[in-house]
């Protein structure tokens, strides 16, 4: 970001008084003083104020979806058969250690999976089309901070994630998987699966705000993940990966998720890894990771759509 | 508290081009400025950097008492912006629109939905109030667009081409709704490549340049900077309009603008009693028939041809170009 003491040419920023005073003090010292009257740039914005503007971003883009049937039938069918077939094909073929259960072993693997790639291909994309869109102008003239423009966005992601979410929780269910350590724990495994797909949704946001235009986002926002989803114990245990990757694996965030969320929901853990930190601690690996993200994406984000945006 | 606008040796580059070029502009509280310029002369730009959009390269600006690049938040509290392009959101309806910007605007959720109420009211919009956006017409959008820059009762409103693209009936519509805003006192910033519009609608006009201003004043100060009449004349024979053209030149104060397709010359040329019958006595001697003759006192647009040597219509220019 550029100081604003260009703006003022010469002027430091305490300067501006003095060089105003000395050259146009009949017409406009009375502005002067009032442009002093603020403390500086986020004046008038509070914490209630920003979750209020937050809550309103979200909901401009999720009542949306009602006008979009296409969308919501997408994301309710491909979970479900990308669910029905990993359970019903891939299950058969699949050897854990201990002859665990596949289904068992493998639903919080899709939801972890489900989580990051709903969250971060419909964040990247939706950022990359609002950018290409003119209301993104009429916010930016709004006193709103552009850090509750851009969180609208990750949150639309995440709950539009989330709709994939329950239905492959749905389709668990139907297949015979239960979380059997009890509704609390359950629910945490899914504050935790929440907490991971909003940093994810940053990770598409910032490749929404980095790419040109929405098409290269769709691709863009969707690439890494690939690696991310198979170099993980996702859909397989650890164990049967080459030697040299199995540590690559083992700190992957999504590794980490996916065995909380075993753990959470008293499903066979099977990591394969042993004696690696996130193995044994997955719950606090899973925060971790999640807060770790979201503290590099979300000012690298901010930074780089107030750069894009306003030249 | 002052509603004024006003900048002061405010630049921007684009890579190597200026966008604006030193632009010093003021508009004094409860008044309305036109600025005027053809296409790429940094109206647009200019507003931008006024709403906060763009951060300018150089100078400063004022809108309500703020400087713009530092207490950007408090200039937005203050202003409603309509762009060139519509800016509404096309999955919700016009009702929702209202109340969403309203809402973000910090209006109550009651306060938002009477004033979204009364804007769809007074933009004829009521009947459409239900439907999605993108089914709306053009004139309708952009009524759409005018009403959500009014939700929070800016004192300092800026319009940029707000007619451009319009139908002449939304045209004239629109301006009898922007006439009444004036009438309500807000300070407002237009801008517009219709000189009629500026006429129109202005109490001051700037016209703008390659991102500098050239000139500033009322219409009709502005109409006195040029004393010269236009003679218009349009020929039968369109083979015969290089040799008009070098007839007309000689009593012109201005180069000939040549309309090919329309067979027609237009100059500037002195008020002076005679100079007609004169112009067409030469014509009829060089066996020139003419089609239709108009002499008229200037117009903006012969302003902004006396100050820039151009004529402001692209179109216009384009003709040129190929005459040469």
């Amino acid at each position: 970001m550029k100081p604003n003491t260009i703006i003022d040419g010469a002027a430091a920023s305490d300067g501006e008084k003095q060089v105003v005073a000395g050259r146009h003090r009949s017409t406009r010292s009375h502005h002067v003083t009032r442009g002093w009257a603020g403390p500086g740039k986020l004046e008038g914005i509070t914490p209630v104020t920003f979750f209020v503007d937050v809550y309103l971003l979200t909901r401009r883009l999720l009542m949306r979806m009602p006008h979009q049937p296409d969308l919501i039938v997408y994301s309710i069918v491909q979970p479900a058969i990308f669910t029905l077939a990993m359970v019903y094909l891939f299950g058969k073929a699949i050897a854990l250690p201990g002859g665990a259960d596949y289904t068992d072993f493998v639903i919080a693997g899709l939801l972890a999976q489900t989580v990051v790639m709903g969250a971060a291909s419909a964040t990247s994309g939706g950022i990359a089309f609002e950018l290409s869109q003119k209301t993104i102008d009429r916010l930016r003239t709004l006193p709103l901070s552009r850090l509750s423009i851009l969180a609208g966005c990750t949150n639309a992601g995440v709950i539009r994630a989330f709709i994939t979410v329950f239905v492959t929780t749905v389709c668990g269910l139907v297949a015979g998987w239960r979380a059997q350590a009890g509704l609390g724990n359950a629910l945490l495994a899914f504050v935790i699966l929440l907490l991971f797909g909003l940093a994810m949704s940053w990770v598409g946001a910032l490749i929404g705000v980095s790419v040109s235009n929405p098409e290269v986002a769709a691709g863009a926002g969707t690439v890494w993940l690939f690696p991310v989803m198979y170099l993980s114990n996702a859909l397989t245990p650890v164990s049967a990966m080459p030697g040299w990757l199995q540590p690559v694996a083992g700190w992957n965030p999504l590794s980490a998720v996916t065995t909380a969320c075993r753990q959470l929901f008293g499903n066979p853990t099977a990591f394969g890894v042993e004696n690696i930190w996130p193995a044994d601690h997955p719950i606090l690996a899973s925060v971790s990771w999640s807060l770790a993200i979201m503290l590099v994406t979300v000012p690298l984000t901010v930074w780089k759509f107030v750069r894009r945006t306003s030249r | 508290m002052d509603n004024g606008i006003y900048t002061e040796n405010l630049t921007k580059k684009y890579g190597a081009v200026y966008g604006l070029h030193g632009l010093n502009l003021q508009v004094s509280a409860g008044t309305v400025l036109g600025l005027l310029g053809p296409n790429g002369a940094g109206k647009t730009t200019t507003v931008n950097i006024l709403t906060t959009l763009l951060k300018p390269d150089g100078g400063s600006a004022w809108v309500g008492g703020f400087n713009v690049a530092r207490h950007p938040l408090q200039v937005r509290r203050r202003i409603g912006v309509s762009g060139q392009e519509t800016a509404v959101e096309p999955l919700l309806t016009g009702a929702e629109n209202l109340e969403l910007f309203g809402r973000l605007h910090r209006l109550s959720r009651r306060h938002a939905r009477g004033r979204a109420q009364e804007l769809l009211d007074t933009f004829d919009l009521t009947a459409a109030a239900g439907r999605l956006a993108r089914t709306y017409s053009g004139g309708m959008r952009r009524r759409l667009d005018l009403a959500i820059s009014l939700i929070k009762r800016p004192s300092i409103l800026f319009l940029d081409e707000p007619t451009t693209g319009l139908d002449p009936r939304s045209r004239t519509a629109t301006w009898d709704l922007i006439r009444e805003l004036v009438g309500s006192g807000v300070t407002l910033l237009l801008t517009t490549q219709y000189l009629e519009e500026a006429d129109q609608l202005a109490d001051l006009i700037a016209v703008v340049d390659q991102g500098r201003l050239i000139a500033e004043g009322t219409v009709e100060e502005l109409k006195t900077r040029t004393s010269d009449d236009r003679i218009e004349i349009v020929l039968r024979d369109h083979e015969l309009l290089p040799l008009a053209a070098t007839i007309l030149d000689r009593f012109a104060t201005s180069e000939a603008v040549v309309t090919r397709s329309e067979r027609r010359i237009a100059v500037m040329a002195p008020h002076k009693p005679g100079l007609l019958t004169q112009v067409l006595r030469e014509m009829d001697a060089a066996a020139i028939e003419l089609e239709d003759v108009e002499l008229r006192r200037p117009t903006l647009d012969d302003v902004f041809f006396t100050l820039t040597g151009r004529p402001m219509d692209v179109k216009a220019q384009h003709e040129m170009a190929t005459v040469e």
